[in-house]
């Protein structure tokens, strides 16, 4: 792949360009390299699953060298990735594509900062790659519990990589939030309260608070594993320590993970549906009260991951009622998203057809999360292939159906060309059909007695059959996601340029009133807000123009630069140093980034824009041109 | 013609079904506590499929009634924000569904976790899991075995749970969920089977390179047989070895009795670092990989890494003449627990 993306790059004359992104702190570009590399992972842990699934297509299958430690080591690359490197970044891009247009800003709060976190990211996640060359990845799933992730039962390098990849790119992801929140609270369009944000945006503030509050969790959970690894500390080991520390930590962090995964894909259903129903979302206020109920009760839960673990019968019962009133919060939003459909008029083109495949999908998810939290019946279904058909019910027919449809919603407003839709349908109905084939059978696995992260089964289990047809379902979605790589390309080549401003005809948010894509400051002047779904109104009442908020000025915008990049490499230098105990480059590493930010916090990191043109398709005006 | 769709659909079913007696379905109880739990998933069942058909059928409905149809409206004047009535509806109908859910899931948890609790008369086995099988000991009688907890039936159970190494998990679908076996600390489980037979158990939480073969079965047996099990278990083996078994056995003490005991040479009631071979013999399996017979264990004595990954036993491919080997397999076979006199 590396390969190809040079002669890609160096056929199409398109190195300057990729220079251009790499020293970029422009929030939609950010967003893109967020949107390339997620995709690009994306592309390695589901080449993991499909090993995983050939693994166990058959009954003491010898496929390859996949048994054991090697099995391990890619369920455990597959689950971490998809989780940290595949779901978070793509949703992260779509935030940075989507937030500042949709309320009307010119880019976020903290640029230099939105770069950094980027680069962060891919720092952690080319550890987490690196290892696969260098010792072998990872094998203690991506929940890596102690004491079996200590170097006294794993000593292979692989989970150093894990407890430092993770910690870098998690630094990133914690200046993302902090980034969102003072974007959202504070640069939102005149007029814009926060109950006439659109949903996505309301998603991402959520989403940022949880963030901010549970990832310092890990961050510590991931200190005390590398102490405990690397220093010759014994925190977590069962005798001397405590192993469920690590349990109680992770899932403290782990459980609302889940809720950051899930509630911008909510965000974008709902911003999705509406649109193409033609439709005010129906009962906005109780959606907006249900996200926020949903992010609080992911504090709330954590135990009923370790239901098994012998915490007493009181625990499990409070975290059982607990754990089941998140359905609440959550029926309202299915049920408030089905009234929004009734009455409407509705089209079904791809971003939509991903919007609405989600709906029955994850409410069999949400099912299977209520029957999980039933604790007797728990301690059957827990650590089988059960859970493993619910996660993936919740997080592919969720999250992952919720990215697609927000890349072939915005992907127009990026490029200025919409992707096929032909091929998009393509690629719809076989991911689809491919993910109930897959998962489903995986909850029959789990009752019929199949365990969890096992690398294999005998004939005699009479698991063969279901097995088999997982495995068939896996290659079907492996199949659709060609589709979509063969729609980028295609449309990339052959859609029309040049679509307009809205060229879904039904947007209803704002960031549908400047042109595709939009000029480096997006808004020449910052619109005024009266509404909700303004750019709907204005459409209806105001001539199809948004009132401006101010007279055409001079803009400052955020300079170029290629030190967050270089910070990143040095982050990455650093970590590798830690790992492979070499000092030097933990030197190099540790002197490149102070010395970078020290460079930083002298310059000024602005540059102007002399006063924009207004663009002529720009739809924001009013008294005065 | 017929005939030719009906060995495809038997031959379907042995592929979908496997083809074994014994099973291990969480959907065919043969415990209080499985049934308990059956029961509960159920309920659950039931209540979410209500869930489940609601959404789908307005679903669909709406899809098909609202679609925009050609030549159609092309807009809708129905732009409500809400309907509160509505929106109160459906927080109180779920809010019912899952009190319904969660009274029996309160009840059922303290009603499993009494039972662990008292031990009236119940038969106490310790188990202990060790990276990558299982030990079962009888403190009460005496005995230690390896791959397969023999239990009475009707009686009740109490598995009291440990782990020598990393975190494992105790599960026996059929006879109740699992609970984890954690290092240094002491769980409990308990269930009473109510019908004989062997079934299938396994770790369920990761533990390292051989987990996924790291089972063991359960036996349910009636009072007589599994008093007589222990009995067997008890007497040393008998004297009468043949020759060859008897110079395997000598190979056996030099060589394996480190880490293995058999009832004979060491009755090892704890604490052994690998599994106790008395009852090797009558195993289904050798290390719960391979089925038991001659030509695997000599499989398994080469190269027990590539048998089973992770597995803590070196390979003795060197240390012995084919001929010893044949020796030392003939004593493990001879190694069957001969029933006590009852
Ligand atoms: C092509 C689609 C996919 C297939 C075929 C697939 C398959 C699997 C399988 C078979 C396992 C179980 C491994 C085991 O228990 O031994 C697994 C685990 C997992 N998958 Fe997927 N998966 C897919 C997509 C995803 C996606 C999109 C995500 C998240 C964004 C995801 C997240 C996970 C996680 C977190 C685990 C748990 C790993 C662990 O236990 O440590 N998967 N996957
Ligand atoms: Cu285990």
């Amino acid at each position: 792949m590396g390969i190809g993306a040079v002669v890609f790059l160096t056929y199409y004359k398109k190195w300057g360009s990729l220079w251009s992104y790499m020293k970029t702190t422009h929030h939609s570009k950010v967003g893109i390299l967020y949107l390339s590399a997620g995709f690009a992972f994306f592309l390695r842990a589901g080449l993991d699953a499909l090993i995983i699934r050939v693994q166990l297509a058959l009954p003491q299958n010898e496929f390859w060298v996949f048994q054991g430690d090697k099995y391990n080591q890619m369920m455990t690359t597959h689950g971490t990735t998809m989780i940290f490197f595949v779901a978070m970044p793509l949703l992260i891009g779509l935030m940075n594509v989507a937030v500042p247009l949709q309320i009307g800003t010119r880019d976020l709060a903290f640029p230099f900062l939105n770069a950094l976190s980027f680069w962060l990211f891919l720092a952690g996640g080319a550890l987490i790659n690196i290892s696969f060359v260098l010792g072998g990845s990872p094998t203690a799933g991506w929940t890596s519990y102690a004491p079996l992730a200590l170097d006294e039962f794993t000593p292979a390098t692989g989970n150093d990589y894990y407890s430092l990849g993770l910690q870098v790119s998690g630094i990133g992801t914690l200046l993302t939030a902090i980034n969102f929140l003072v974007t959202i609270i504070n640069k939102r369009a005149p007029g814009m309260k926060l109950m006439r944000m659109p949903m996505f945006t309301w998603a991402t503030l959520v989403t940022s608070i949880l963030i901010l509050f549970a990832f310092p969790a890990l961050t510590v959970a991931l200190l005390l594993l590398m102490f405990d690894r690397l220093y010759g500390t014994s925190l977590l080991a069962a005798d001397a320590g405590n192993s469920l520390i690590w349990q109680h930590l992770f899932w403290i962090f782990g459980h609302p993970e889940v809720y950051i995964l899930i509630l911008p894909a909510f965000g974008i259903f709902s911003d999705v549906i509406t649109t193409f129903a033609k439709k005010r979302l129906f009962g906005y206020s109780s959606m907006v009260i249900a996200l926020v109920l949903i992010g609080f009760l992911g504090f709330m839960v954590w135990i009923h991951h370790m239901f098994t673990v012998g915490l007493g019968p009181t625990s499990n019962a409070i975290f059982a009622i607990s754990t089941m009133s998140i359905a609440v919060p959550t029926g309202i939003k299915i049920f408030n998203w089905l009234f929004t459909l009734r009455g409407g008029v509705i089209t079904f083109n791809t971003p939509m057809l991903f919007s609405l495949g989600f709906i029955p999908s994850f409410v069999i998810g949400g099912i299977t999360g209520v029957m999980l939290a039933t604790v007797p019946a728990d301690y059957q279904y827990h650590d089988s292939y059960f859970v493993v058909g619910h996660f993936h019910y919740v997080i592919v027919g969720g999250t992952v159906l919720g990215i697609f449809a927000g890349v072939y919603y915005w992907w127009p407003k990026l490029f200025g060309f919409m992707l096929n839709d032909v091929l998009g349908k393509w690629h719809f109905w076989t991911f689809l059909i491919g993910f109930h084939l897959t998962f489903f059978p995986m909850h029959i696995m789990g009752l019929k007695g199949m365990p969890r992260r096992v690398f294999t089964y005998l004939p005699e289990d009479g698991l063969t059959g279901l097995n088999f047809t997982s495995t068939i379902g896996a290659f079907l979605m492996g199949g659709s996601m060609m589709i979509f790589l063969w729609n980028v390309y295609q449309s990339y080549r052959h859609s029309p340029r040049g679509v307009g401003n809205d060229p879904w005809e039904d947007g209803r948010t704002i960031e549908w009133a400047i042109p595709s894509p939009p000029p480096e400051y997006n808004f020449a002047r910052t619109p005024k807000v009266y509404s909700n779904d303004a750019w709907w109104q204005a459409k209806k009442y105001q001539n199809g123009r948004l009132e401006a908020a101010e007279k055409l000025t001079s803009i400052r915008m955020p300079r170029d630069t290629a030190k967050p990049m270089l910070i990143g490499l040095f982050m990455l230098i650093g970590s590798f140093g830690v790992i492979v105990e070499v000092w030097y480059f933990q030197l190099i590493g540790l002197l490149g980034t102070i010395g970078l930010m020290v460079l930083h916090s002298f310059q000024d990191s602005s540059r102007k824009i002399v006063t924009p043109k207004t663009h002529p398709d720009e739809k924001i005006g009013g008294e005065e041109q | 013609m017929k005939k030719a769709i009906n060995s495809i659909a038997t031959l379907f079913l042995l592929f979908m079904t496997g083809c074994s007696p014994e099973k291990w379905d969480v959907l065919d109880p043969k415990s209080s506590t499985a049934e308990t739990q059956l029961s509960l998933i159920h309920l659950s069942i039931a209540l979410m499929s209500i869930v489940l058909i609601t959404v789908t059928v307005l679903f669909t409905f709406f899809l098909v009634k609202y679609r925009k149809r050609p030549g159609w409206q092309t807009e809708t004047k129905n732009q409500k924000p809400g309907d509160k009535k509505l929106e109160i509806t459906w927080t109180l109908i779920p809010i019912l569904i899952l009190v319904i859910l969660a009274v029996p899931t309160v009840l059922d948890t303290y009603k499993l976790d009494q039972e662990t609790k008292a031990s009236d008369g119940a038969l106490v086995v310790k188990v202990t899991a060790h990276q990558f099988w299982w030990e079962f000991e009888y403190p009460e009688e005496g005995v230690t075995a390896s791959e397969t907890l023999h239990v009475p039936v009707d009686k009740k159970v109490i598995i009291e749970l440990t782990s020598a190494d990393t975190i494992h998990s105790f599960w026996v679908p059929q006879l109740g969920g699992k609970q984890d076996a954690n290092p240094g600390r002491k769980n409990r489980l308990s269930f009473t089977p109510n019908e004989t037979g062997v079934y299938r158990g396994s770790c369920a939480e990761l533990c390292g390179r051989g987990h996924a073969y790291m089972r063991f079965h359960v036996k349910v047996e009636t009072e007589s047989e599994f008093d007589s099990w222990i009995e067997g278990m008890k007497q040393p083996e008998q004297a009468n070895l043949t020759d060859s078994e008897e110079k395997g056995q000598e190979i056996f003490k030099n060589q394996c009795l480190s880490c293995h005991g058999t009832q004979g040479l060491d009755p090892k009631v704890s604490g052994s670092p690998a599994p106790h071979l008395g009852d090797f013999a009558s195993q289904k399996r050798i290390a719960n990989v391979l089925p038991n017979n001659r030509e695997n264990l000599k499989k398994w004595l080469n190269e027990p890494q590539k048998v089973k990954p992770g597995a803590k036993m070196p390979s003795f491919k060197k240390d012995f003449t084919d001929e010893e080997k044949d020796e030392l397999i003939d004593y493990l076979m001879s190694l069957k627990v001969k029933e006590g006199e009852k």
